[in-house]
């Protein structure tokens, strides 16, 4: 078979089309091309921002000026992860907001007003009225509150003919129907509050979920709370900002639930000493210890420094090793204040804090906090008062009561 | 031949698909606006001008521009006149609730001149800012054109109404650059952003609620003379007042903020440096610098009690004014 030069020159062509078309696909698939019209917007400086989830920064993608409101602004951004962005106006807070969601989408607003609307991306058009709602409902409670306080004030100004003192009047209601406003303020806040829940629970986007996350609170139903995130997670398994969400509910609703009891073994942990060297609480077994976790900057921690001292007197190295772990983040206040207090026991830092081993590992979730371990590894005694410590570790190490 | 429409057929798409790219690349262009043998505003009907004043300048002047699309040999002559009904018309299409700007506080000329053998004629509109009495209203005003003279003698009819709204912001009203902490139960996080007060009186302004402004949450307050931060008042989708509020403790709620999720390690609310000793809910006027401490009240809150025992979301923030 041969070529003529026309054919040749059609296929080429054609290898050349199938390329932009290739092209082309990709593109959509891993960006989103933002049209935007602004409406009384002239010479406005227009930035646009991503949303930071967890420990990003709040990034600047891009900015312009709109110079002609008659006619589109074009962004581009990526489209490997839902996210949520904000189109702000410098020197204002006017805001609009979108979710990446689709390959093209076109937002039209009033600068003036501030009002505006997305088109082509479902989940910004499913946040934005949800949001939208919100505000509504919330602007009815405004109204509620604002009822009992005006009812609230006449009746301190004692009833509506002394209202007027300088004073708008405000409404003249019974006990009981302020009290009926009360339990509908209340009733409607619990309402406002659980459609956050209802709508993270419903949301097909990422974006969206991660968004009205920031609203849900679970309170102490840490069973809640963690069937919600372990949820979530699985409705999202491609989102690594949810996956890292959820490790980090679940690892604090593990500190904040479980906590070791006496006769626990209490596991070890290697933290950093005074010269940088790792020490292991491992190397204690088979010893008494006491390990206590306190901070610098933590007043009701400095209580323990002179019973702490006491107790080092009593019992030398050889019948009860003694361990401190400092919950500081700043090293320097820690060689300051352990200048200050010269101990002479093994002295550990965790810089990470609550984020840090000894919490995540001890579960404890307050400091100061300390534990009494047996040469077997087990708790004998947890969080230990100051004013009791010497008696208690007397007792458990079966020295009976100290004389002095 | 087949073939010819066929290569045809492939460079027209290639031609369309160039096309598309440069129209892409192309979107800051400016667009004139009156290509047609009449004259009109710069801007279109369905637009308008919004202007904010500080509170030190004493008198504004702003160009009202009027435009023809071809030239003349004699000067055009276009004939303004101020109209409520263009403010009546946006207030009802926008939902918006502007004052008509009060005759006594500007001048604007009866008539713009285009000259002979130009384009763009400027006219001038100047409000005497000292005589505003009111910080934050917003007033507007609109201006038609009525008749064109000495050249097209035709009215350009979308661009035949122009639209300005002016307020007069309090000393506040600025970019603030936020460094601060937000605590939450399960998502602690640090605070940092840009945000923008805005006047809503003299002495009242509004700003976005922690980092929650992506979610509807703002709030007003008042800096009183002695520039301490006053009447919270909670807007947007933020829980009203005593659901929410300026804190004078630093965790009336006593809630364990003991674990973030961000990565960062938090101390429970009121030790260093996350202080209401600090974070005192006042202004600095010499610096312009707001120390905040305030927070608000979720369902969920696990102790009865009502204003800030409740609150189980607490924000401390420093704004430096940019």
């Amino acid at each position: 078979m041969t070529f003529t030069t026309d054919m040749k020159g059609c296929l080429a062509l054609i290898v050349l089309a199938g390329c932009c078309c290739w092209l082309t696909g990709c593109h959509s698939k891993t960006q989103t091309k933002v049209t935007i019209r602004v409406r009384s917007g002239h010479g406005q400086k227009i930035y646009l921002q991503r949303i930071p989830v967890g420990k990003e920064e709040r990034q600047l993608l891009d900015s312009t000026i709109v110079e002609d409101m008659t006619r589109d602004i074009v962004f581009v951004v990526p489209r490997q992860e839902q996210r949520l962005y904000q189109l702000s106006f410098a020197g204002s807070g006017v805001k609009f907001l979108f979710i990446n969601d689709a390959p093209e989408l076109s937002l039209s607003g009033n600068f003036i007003t501030g009002k505006y609307e997305v088109r082509g991306s479902v989940a910004s058009a499913e946040i934005k009225q949800f949001l939208d709602q919100q505000k509504e409902l919330a602007g009815r409670t405004r109204v509620l509150a604002l009822r009992i306080k005006n009812a609230g004030e006449e009746e301190e100004a004692g009833g509506g003919t002394k209202a007027g003192a300088g004073k708008k009047p405000g409404e003249a209601l019974s006990p009981a129907a302020v009290d009926s406003l009360k339990r509908l303020l209340d009733s409607s806040l619990a309402g406002f509050w659980k459609r956050y829940r209802s709508f993270a629970d419903t949301v097909k986007s990422p974006a969206a979920f991660l968004l009205v996350y920031n609203n849900i609170e679970f309170g102490k139903d840490y069973d809640g709370e963690s069937a919600f995130i372990t949820a979530a997670a699985a409705r999202f398994p491609a989102d690594t900002s949810i996956r890292e969400l959820r490790d980090e509910v679940l690892a604090y609703i593990k500190v904040m639930k479980e906590e070791f009891q006496v006769g626990d073994p209490l596991p070890p942990i290697v933290l950093p000493d005074r010269g940088g060297r790792e020490f292991s609480t491992a190397t204690l077994k088979g010893r008494y210890y006491f390990i206590d976790f306190y901070s610098t900057w933590c007043p009701q921690c400095l209580v323990y420094n002179r019973a702490k001292k006491e107790l080092r007197k009593l019992f030398p190295a050889s019948q009860l090793e003694m361990v401190s772990v400092a919950i500081d983040v700043e090293r320097q206040d820690w060689e300051n204040n352990l200048r200050q207090l010269q101990p002479d026991w093994p002295q550990l830092i965790d810089t990470l804090m609550w984020q840090g081993v000894a919490v995540r590992a001890l579960k404890f979730d307050s400091i100061p906090f300390n534990f009494l371990v047996d040469p077997q590894g087990r708790i004998l005694q947890k969080a230990i008062a100051p004013d009791s410590l010497t008696g208690v570790v007397m007792r458990a190490l079966g020295r009976g009561q100290i004389t002095r | 031949m087949r073939y010819k429409i066929f290569i045809s057929f492939i460079i027209a798409t290639l031609l369309v698909f160039v096309a598309g790219c440069q129209k892409d690349q192309d979107f800051l262009a400016v667009a004139k606006s009156g290509s047609t043998a009449a004259a009109g505003f710069g801007i279109s009907n369905l637009d308008g001008i919004s202007i904010g004043v500080d509170a030190s300048v004493t008198k504004l002047d702003t160009a009202v521009k009027v435009f023809i699309g071809t030239t003349y040999g004699s000067a055009t002559t276009v004939s303004l006149a101020i109209d409520t009904s263009i403010v009546n018309a946006y207030n009802n299409d926008n939902g918006t609730d502007y004052d008509y700007l009060p005759a006594a506080v500007y001048t604007l000329p009866t008539s713009v001149t285009i000259p002979a053998g130009q384009h763009e004629g400027d006219g001038k509109l100047s409000v005497d800012i000292t005589k505003f009495l009111s910080y934050g209203t917003q007033f507007a005003l609109g201006v038609a054109i009525t008749k064109v003279s000495g050249g097209p003698n035709a009215i350009l009819t979308d661009h035949s109404k122009f639209f300005i709204v002016i307020q007069v912001k309090n000393p506040y009203e600025a970019d603030y650059a936020v460094t601060g902490y937000l605590y939450h139960p399960t998502g602690p996080r640090a605070i940092k952003l840009t945000k923008h007060v805005t006047t809503a009186g003299a002495a009242t302004s509004y700003a976005d609620l922690g980092d929650l402004g992506t979610s509807g949450y703002g709030f007003q307050f008042d800096v009183a003379s002695n520039n301490k931060l006053t009447n919270w008042v909670g807007l947007g989708a933020a829980p009203a007042a005593p659901k929410s509020g300026f804190m004078a403790l630093d965790n009336g709620g006593g809630i364990d903020y003991v674990v973030t999720s961000s990565g960062l390690a938090p101390v429970n609310p009121g030790t260093a440096p996350w202080q209401v000793s600090t974070y005192n809910n006042t202004y600095d006027p010499a610096t312009g610098t707001f120390w905040m401490h305030y927070g608000y009240y979720s369902a969920a809150s696990p102790l009865p009690g009502t204003g800030e025992v409740t609150y189980s979301r607490l924000v401390y923030e420093k704004w430096v004014k940019q």
